[in-house]
């Protein structure tokens, strides 16, 4: 699914988040852990195509991430919230859907009910916390069955308890061959593949 | 956005709607003045009805002239009896030879100056011996009127497709930054991205197609019931049109990669 070889970020002719090869396959959760400013948000962004000023080569599915431009097969999810504040839940979640299947619909109602949003359904997203809201980002990028979920800083939004109630609604997705990588500060539980960013190099544990 | 597109179609109208009074009232205005230069008459005496004949076969041709009547001295003498009630100097008149009388009518949207002084060359080169009677200073007149409101109608075309252009690309980029957000968050989600430019194009459709043929559709129906005589020349719908794809053009170039 996602292979990176000799990937590094170069910053005032300073080079970090060094990855000599990288392979994850299909359904696979990974955690890449790290202190702020090693480079994490920026690796998400260029397997999400948004940056390219990178050194090596990202390939999903053996092809670049701008083969990806006009149809992306990724989704970040970042710290700022990416939501119509004054639109229901529904309407976030179906957005990028151009048409949903009564099949999708059922999905999402229990995709809702597991991150306890069922009952708030028609309710406007700023009234949501801001860990709702976020719920509200996964269902939409789940339901879609992308190549890759990305998710930025995830244990900024989720504590145990949520990303538990995360995690498990990322698997309708990864059951489909999706794949997870997510970020954080510090070493996540529930993940299969846990890589950490030490001496500005991304090390498997 | 939908209530966007919708005050933007609404707006449209109202401006196109005026844009068409524009071109009614100057065309209405126009045949008033040109019925005055074809009701006024040139008038031609000569003697010799074959030269007043032989002039009626040269002219008769051009497409500014509407009416051509020749009447001969006995046809003018009852006239002025019977106009006068001279029936006591009948037999005086009689003995008298009266000329011919050529009256000429123009059609007042072709007898312009250059036509006028043509015609006028012909006369007195070619037929010396024909006396002419004509309200030039009232041709004039109306003609200069004319040319103002030509004039003016063209200055008022231009400050409607500069007005037009105006409101049409600032209410189109209004609208459309203001969806910026939307879009962005769409993007962010997953959402197709060629599909805004897509919904520009779809938006420009609407836009530039429903008020003109709301416009034209009126103006057909009021002129097929015959509500309306005067003629607006189909064209100026297609300028009309063009204008609002050159507003949609500018729109695109203005908005660049944010669309």
């Amino acid at each position: 699914m996602l292979k990176i070889e000799n990937f590094a970020l170069c910053f005032e002719h300073e080079r970090f988040m060094l990855i000599n090869e990288l392979h994850i396959g299909s359904g696979t959760k990974v955690n890449i852990f790290g202190d702020n400013k090693t480079g994490k948000s920026l690796l998400l962004k260029s397997i999400h195509g948004d940056f390219t000023k990178f050194e090596g080569n990202i390939l999903i599915k053996e092809k670049p991430p701008t083969f990806y431009k006009k149809r992306k097969n990724t989704i970040l999810i970042e710290n700022v919230p990416h939501l119509l504040l004054n639109e229901s839940i529904w309407k976030n979640i179906v957005l990028p859907l151009s048409k949903i299947s009564s099949h999708q619909k059922q999905k999402i109602m229990d995709l809702c009910m597991d991150a306890d949003l069922n009952d708030k359904i028609g309710e406007r997203v700023k009234n949501l916390s801001f860990s709702s809201q976020k719920f509200v980002e996964l269902i939409r990028a789940v339901i879609q069955l992308p190549y890759l979920i990305l998710i930025d800083d995830i244990d900024n939004f989720f504590d145990e308890k949520s990303l538990l109630k995360a995690l498990n609604i990322c698997d309708f997705a990864l059951n489909s061959g999706a794949t997870l990588i997510a970020t954080s500060k510090y070493k996540l539980a529930h993940f299969e593949l846990v890589y950490k960013v030490q001496d500005k190099r991304v090390v498997k544990l | 956005m939908r209530k966007g597109i919708f005050l933007q179609i609404v707006i449209i109208i109202i401006i196109l709607v005026g844009w068409n009074l524009l071109h009614l009232g100057y065309n209405y205005q126009k045949q008033v003045f040109e019925g005055k230069i074809s009701s006024i008459p040139m008038i031609l005496f000569s003697k010799n009805i074959n030269t007043l004949d032989s002039l009626n076969l040269e002219i008769n041709r051009f497409d500014y002239i509407k009416e051509i009547k020749v009447e001969c001295d006995s046809i003018v003498a009852e006239k002025i009896i019977s106009s006068y009630g001279l029936e006591q100097a009948k037999t005086i008149l009689e003995s008298y030879t009266l000329p011919c009388i050529m009256k000429i009518y123009f059609k007042g949207q072709n007898f312009k100056t250059q036509q006028k002084t043509e015609l006028e060359k012909l006369i007195s080169d070619k037929y010396k011996n024909i006396i002419s009677d004509y309200n030039h200073n009232l041709w004039k007149i109306n003609r200069k009127k004319i040319e103002l409101l030509t004039k003016a109608y063209y200055a008022g075309n231009g400050i409607f497709i500069v007005f037009l252009l105006f409101i049409s690309v600032f209410l189109r980029i209004y609208f459309e930054m203001k969806s910026n957000e939307y879009w962005k968050v769409f993007r962010a989600s997953g959402g197709k991205r060629s599909l805004r430019k897509k919904q520009f194009l779809l938006n420009s459709f609407w836009i530039c197609l429903v008020p003109i043929i709301l416009n034209v559709g009126a103006y057909f129906i009021i002129t097929y019931f015959k509500y309306l005589n005067i003629i607006i020349d189909y064209r100026l719908f297609g300028i009309e049109f063009g204008t609002l794809l050159l507003s949609t053009f500018i729109t695109r170039i203005s908005l660049g990669k944010n669309i």
